[in-house]
């Protein structure tokens, strides 16, 4: 059973593994085709060749001059030797001068270790394991394939490639003609440079070389199989295009050879299994089935296929007459100068890739077509220029793609490079994929670097010392434990086991809690909502309004009350009725009596003071009520003197004197004086009382009061003998009473009122000891009055009216009374029935 | 009474009593132009003869005359008495009016001191005093009447009962009962002021009516029979 050592760490594993079953590193590439590189990879995807050929085009160059003429003269391709050479016998491998002097002086001293190196394989190779101090750590694949990669170099050696060669001779007439510096130019530039001076450059470096890669060298004198498959990385349609352009040879071109037998101890064992799990191409016609059709066109030139289905730049390749020189022109219509470097001299051999238009077809890859001449001038001169992604690519790259070139080993079994892929077959090489796997990989130059720097990185840069401390017994058990774990599918982890799981964590689908909306709400609560929208129901719910009792009758009873009323008084005074009898003398209330008796009581010429305190309004009814008083007083003679707390007071008393006791013919001034106006309300009267002469000097027709006969020998109000108080307000008679009465003596104090002011100034009224002792109310009072003095007055003639008046609102508030009542009635009545 | 024996005045007197008679009467069809033109009148014609009375019994002879005639004792007093009587003409303006303050508070300080002095000593005692003797009179039932309408109706005014506890629940269904009574004696009373207003507005119509119509009979009825 085949083992395959782990890269990483070195252990041994079956070579059915593809991950290491310690360490879990990849033990086989991932993507092959990208170390193999596509079809177009000498355009395009240099990045494609392995290290190991790019190291042979550079070693190839010492003996450049001497192949050159070969080239010149045979317009034989390189590739083409490189299989005759593959059959004959290794040759001893050049020193490997160039790859070294590629590199700027200042670069790492391993390079010049190599150089040395190259220049100690001249030497016998010896065994594998006497190679130096990575002979634990270097994997054996390493080590089984250094050599082999040693082994070829002599063989291209003897058949340098020709656009390797005219590369060179390019750079050394850009060094004559312009003269550039090497500082000027880059390190690939420089390195060509170097390149040109055949002496072995890498003899100087000989204490730098690493010593796994001495080791390497050490077993290289097996390379020279690899040629084969380095020819076979080369696209089909590249070798037919160098067959259309130097015809001698495009048959042999087409024709694969055998692949060179060799021991399987040299390929790693994985290689092994893919060589054998792949058949080898059976022959060229079974290849022209499945290349594509362009190629085919390519291949098939004189058969004169029609070049309309040729795309136009593989017809400006078949345009180029192998011998012309047109490299130069293609090249600076962007051509990448690394491929019009190569048919500089040799333009008769390839000038189909110089002459490539940078005005892409339109089947035209994009990629290809999107470079601007700039980019695609990659070092021509150089031997390095030939590999445009070369100067892309980093120092780290290389290192790892010189490592890494074992990996093409399959290769050697003569197969070609795309069948070593199960993914991939020569179908994908159909003109309508070509572009797009061309794109890809143009895309993904960089895609093999992350296979080789898994592969390359470790043990090249791990120390000696650290190597030796690195504990592979506990990486072992970490590995066993990591089998456990899952396989890491994306990301830069891809591939890697046990890796954390980070991303289904993060974007792991969690159900989002159920968050109700409701509230939680109490029995409780729920009785003082019910409430209070039970009083919000009522308060929007309009209250029916109660209809108000529209009597429509209201007018009409009006006018049937005042027609009646006014009916009944006008027939009364226009009949001048006497039908009603006056009051009889045994109802004569006893206050009116008593006043009565208080007048007759007055002699002739006392002064009696008669207060006129009435409004005109009702002077009517006071007229009526105070005519038969004052009528008993003036027939007694009494000097009458009038006051009145009421601005109209003295008019009316006057008028009073002058109409109603007109008869007695008082004078003002002999027989009764008008005082006038007291102003001042209760205080007025008040001052009236205490000085009568100070607040009424003047009479009311201008006379000084005070001297005239009637207030002869009066000094204040109790020199009255009567007190008259006649008024319809019972504030005022009231005024009168609390004011004036006490301040009165002996004096009497009588009222003449208005019926309306009796009831309220009858308790005032009374015997001996009342503030009142007389008081008459009214037409009534003044009718018993006149029964009493047996005098009929203005109240006789009132009589009848009033009493047909009363009759008559009495009857209207039984009548009002009883309808009413039966409104009320039938108002119930309805309200039961509804 | 007849229109050849009275005076102009008499007699423009009976026209306007007669014209503005009958323009207030016009109101038991509603409000219209005469009543309104009336009661303006007799307003206008109240507030006028009010004003000139004043003047002419108040303020003259009062301020004026006594100011002029009377001695320096007599003009001083007049003249105490006459800067309040001027500052009270400065209520007409607002801005003003603050300068008849002291004269208003004067008035209504004496004035209410009278009233309240009359009313106790006027009123008070000698109503309190008569209620307490009003059995002292024969009339023993008008007493008892009295006494009862004035202790329901005072009770009646009564609204403070409490009825937290039920001995007072129990004084307050008497009280209650009390105020009824009174409340029956108020009504009585508002009845009796109620018939007074009737009386003497009723005596105001028929004093009226037979105005018109003893000016109808002696004036115009002669007018128109010849």
């Amino acid at each position: 059973m085949e083992e395959i050592r782990c890269p990483m760490c070195g252990n041994p594993n079956p070579d059915h593994l593809e991950n290491c079953q310690h360490c879990q590193a990849r033990l086989k590439p991932l993507v092959i085709s990208s170390e193999d590189g596509p079809p177009g990879g000498t355009t395009d995807a240099d990045s494609g060749l392995p290290d190991w050929m790019r190291s042979e085009q550079q070693d190839e160059t010492p003996s450049e001059d001497e192949s050159p003429p070969e080239a010149d003269s045979e317009g034989d391709d390189w590739l083409t030797r490189l299989r005759e050479e593959g059959d004959s016998a290794p040759v001893e491998i050049t020193p490997p001068s160039e790859p070294a002097e590629s590199k700027e002086p200042e670069d790492e001293d391993w390079l010049q270790r190599i150089r040395e190196m190259r220049d100690e394989d001249v030497e016998p190779p010896e065994d594998d394991d006497s190679s130096s101090i990575f002979d634990g750590a270097l994997p054996s694949w390493m080590t089984d394939e250094e050599p082999a990669a040693e082994k070829e170099i002599p063989a291209q050696g003897a058949s340098i490639p020709d656009w390797i060669s005219t590369s060179d001779k390019q750079a050394e007439k850009r060094d004559t003609s312009a003269g550039t510096d090497d500082s000027e130019l880059p390190d690939l530039f420089s390195s060509s440079d170097e390149d040109e001076a055949p002496a072995a450059p890498s003899q100087d470096a000989d204490t730098d070389i690493p010593d796994w890669l001495s080791t390497l060298g050490e077993g290289g004198e097996s390379a020279s199989p690899q040629v084969e498959p380095t020819e076979e990385e080369l696209p089909s349609w590249f070798t037919d295009a160098q067959d259309d352009a130097a015809p001698s040879s495009a048959e042999p071109s087409l024709v694969i050879p055998e692949p060179t037998p060799e021991p399987d101890s040299e390929l790693p064992d994985w290689l092994k299994d893919s060589a054998e799990s792949v058949e080898p191409l059976p022959s060229v016609e079974s290849t022209k089935e499945e290349i594509p059709d362009w190629m085919t066109t390519v291949s098939e030139e004189p058969s004169a296929e029609p070049e309309a289905e040729i795309p136009e730049w593989l017809l400006t390749v078949e345009d180029v007459e192998p011998g012309a020189t047109p490299g130069r022109e293609p090249a600076d219509n962007g051509i990448p100068d690394w491929m019009s470097g190569v048919d500089d001299e040799d333009a008769e051999a390839e000038p189909e890739i110089s002459t490539i238009p940078a005005e892409a077809d339109p089947e035209t890859p994009d990629w290809l077509s999107g470079l601007d001449a700039e980019e695609l001038s990659w070092p021509a001169d150089s031997s390095d220029a030939e590999t445009p992604g070369e100067d892309l690519e980093p120092d780290w790259l290389e290192k790892i793609g010189e490592g890494a070139a074992p990996d093409l080993v399959p290769d050697d079994d003569g197969l070609s490079p795309f069948l070593t892929d199960d993914g991939l077959d020569e179908s994908l090489f159909e003109i309508d994929e070509l572009s797009d796997l061309l794109s890809e990989v143009g895309e993904d130059l960089k895609l093999p670097e992350v296979v080789e720097d898994d592969d390359g990185l470790a043990p090249a840069e791990l120390p000696s010392w650290l190597e030796a401390m690195r504990p592979v017994e506990s990486a072992e058990d970490d590995a066993s434990t990591l089998d456990q774990g899952q396989i890491e599918q994306t990301g830069p982890l891809a591939g890697l086991s046990g890796v954390l799981m980070a991303e289904p964590e993060i974007a792991r689908l969690k159900q989002t809690p159920k968050l109700t909306s409701r509230l939680q709400v109490t029995e409780a609560q729920k009785n003082h909502i019910k409430v209070f929208r039970d009083l919000l129901a009522t308060e929007r719910q309009a209250q029916p309004l109660l209809q108000p009792i529209v009597v429509s009758s209201q007018g009409l009873l009006r006018w049937l009350s005042a027609f009646f009323l006014i009916l009944v008084i006008g027939l009364v005074i226009i009949n001048e009725s006497q039908l009603v009898p006056s009051p009889p003398l045994v109802s004569v209330p006893t206050e009116v009596l008593r006043i009565s008796e208080l007048i007759d009581t007055i002699a002739s010429q006392d002064p009696v003071l008669v207060s006129f305190d009435y409004e005109p309004g009702t002077s009517g009814e006071m007229d009526a009520a105070a005519a038969a008083v004052v009528d008993h007083l003036m027939i007694r003679g009494a000097y009458l003197t009038l006051v009145s707390t009421a601005p109209t007071g003295p008019a009316l008393a006057e008028h009073f004197i002058a109409t109603v006791q007109a008869e007695h013919n008082y004078i003002s001034g002999n027989q009764y004086i008008n005082l006038g106006y007291v102003p001042g309300g209760a205080s007025g009267l008040l001052g009236f009382v205490q000085m009568p002469q100070r607040i009424t000097p003047l009479s009311f027709d201008g006379m000084d009061a005070w001297t005239t006969q009637p207030l002869n020998g009066i000094y204040s109000l109790a020199d009255f003998k009567l007190v008259l108080v006649i008024t319809d307000n019972p504030d005022t008679a009231r005024t009168w009473i609390e004011q004036v009465q006490p301040k009165l003596q002996d004096t009497p104090l009588i009222t003449v009122v208005s019926a309306q002011a009796e009831p309220i100034l009858h308790p005032y009224v009374g015997g001996e000891n009342a503030q009142v002792r007389g008081m008459v109310g009214g037409i009534i009072g003044g009718a018993a009055y006149e029964q009493v003095t047996g005098k009929p007055n203005l109240a006789r003639i009132y009589w009848d009216a009033l009493n047909f008046g009363l009759m008559t609102a009495i009857a209207a508030i039984l009548i009002g009374g009883i309808v009413n009542a039966f409104s009320i009635l039938f108002r119930s009545k309805d309200r039961r029935e509804a | 009474m007849s229109a050849v024996n009275m005076s102009l005045a008499d007699l423009s007197g009976l026209l306007l009593g007669f014209t503005f008679t009958i323009s207030i009467l016009s109101y038991i069809v509603g409000d219209n132009f005469l009543f309104r033109l009336a009661t303006h009148i007799f307003i206008g014609a109240a507030a006028g003869y009010a004003s000139v009375v004043t003047l002419y019994h108040v303020i003259l002879p009062q301020l004026i005359f006594p100011f002029l005639d009377d001695g320096q004792g007599e003009m001083v007093l007049v003249v105490s008495l006459l800067i309040p009587s001027i500052l009270l003409l400065a209520k007409i303006s607002p801005r003003t009016s603050k300068l008849g303050n002291p004269a208003i508070a004067i008035l209504v300080g004496i004035g209410a001191a009278a009233a309240i002095g009359g009313a106790i000593f006027g009123t008070v005692f000698p109503q309190t005093s008569a209620t307490i003797n009003i059995f002292e009179s024969n009339n023993f039932i008008n007493g008892a009447i009295l006494f009862v309408g004035t202790l329901t109706t005072l009770l009646y005014f009564q609204f403070s009962a409490r009825q937290e506890k039920p001995q007072r629940a129990g004084i307050a269904q008497v009280s209650k009962v009390l105020g009824w009574i009174g409340k029956a004696f108020i009504a009585v009373t508002f009845g009796a002021l109620f018939a007074g207003v009737y009386v003497a507005a009723l005596t105001a119509l028929i004093e009226r009516f037979l105005f018109l119509w003893t000016f109808v009979k002696e004036l115009v009825l002669p007018a128109l029979l010849g």
